[in-house]
């Protein structure tokens, strides 16, 4: 039990997903319009990662390693994530369709955002068992929406306040610059 | 030669279970451009009713131009809210 407390706090706070590894930077700085987007975008990216993370344990523990072909995992990861986003995309242009169009091109990214697959290798290259993967998916990312929705919050007030040569990107790039170092103590 | 086989295999689920789920019929943006449409159930498009046209614009949107008592405004507007995609 204590190891699952302490994944929970390493994977949101010290090696936060975004701040301290660095991936999924795209919907970060994608998401400086609204913050109904960022918690869309981060819901889209737990669901996908949440699916296909126990996808893969189950394939890489049953199928790759008794077959020998661990060297498969990174193109198996990327074929079942694509086809994962599409079912999403598929089920939601029917059902949900203002959500849907409200999403717009983020949804299709979830694709290739290194946050999805990153969790995915992690999971195996840590050697967790079953329950430790899944506190560890769900974990980083609660912890990737949390760090997408404080941004846009940051974004919305600072945008009308600077030089409008700084308006808009450049100053989503400081802003994740300044708090990845906040996030910084809490490895210390 | 296995993980040739590993991974033709996975490909092929993959793409079945893709074309299993996009050819669900249940659609409920059908029951919305049903609502959008005129409601007289004229058949001036070929299609017996409203409900008929519903069904096959959602494959074709260009079909919904056969609508006679459609207005452009509508059409834009039923264009604009279903079929929009960035």
């Amino acid at each position: 039990m204590s190891d699952l407390i302490k994944i929970i706090i390493v994977s949101i706070f010290a090696q936060n997903i975004i701040l301290s590894k660095n991936l999924g930077l795209c919907p970060l700085v994608g998401s400086t319009n609204s913050r109904k987007n960022a918690l869309g975008i981060g819901i889209c990216v737990l669901i996908v990662n949440l699916i296909s993370s126990i996808l893969i344990y189950f394939i890489y523990k049953y199928l790759l390693v008794n077959t020998n072909t661990t060297y498969l995992k990174t193109i198996i990861t990327i074929l079942l994530i694509a086809t994962l986003v599409q079912i999403i995309e598929i089920i939601m242009k029917k059902r949900f369709n203002s959500i849907y169009k409200s999403l717009g091109i983020y949804l299709p990214l979830t694709t290739t955002n290194c946050a999805v697959m990153g969790t995915v290798l992690l999971n195996i290259s840590n050697n967790y068992n079953f329950i430790q993967m899944i506190v560890f998916t769900i974990s980083s990312s609660i912890g990737f929406m949390l760090v997408l929705y404080i941004f846009s919050s940051i974004i919305e007030k600072v945008n009308k306040n600077v030089p409008s040569c700084f308006k808009g990107y450049p100053v989503a790039f400081i802003i994740a610059g300044i708090t990845s170092m906040i996030f910084m103590n809490f490895s210390i | 030669m296995i993980g040739i086989l590993i991974l033709t295999t996975l490909g092929f689920i993959s793409g079945i279970t893709i074309m299993l789920i996009s050819n669900d019929s249940s659609n409920i943006n059908i029951e919305k451009i049903e609502k959008m449409l005129p409601g007289y159930n004229c058949n001036a498009c070929g299609f017996g009713s409203c409900k008929g046209m519903a069904n096959n614009a959602i494959k074709d949107k260009t079909l919904l131009k056969k609508c006679r008592p459609l207005s452009k405004e509508k059409y834009q507007e039923i264009i604009k809210e279903f079929f929009y995609e960035k």
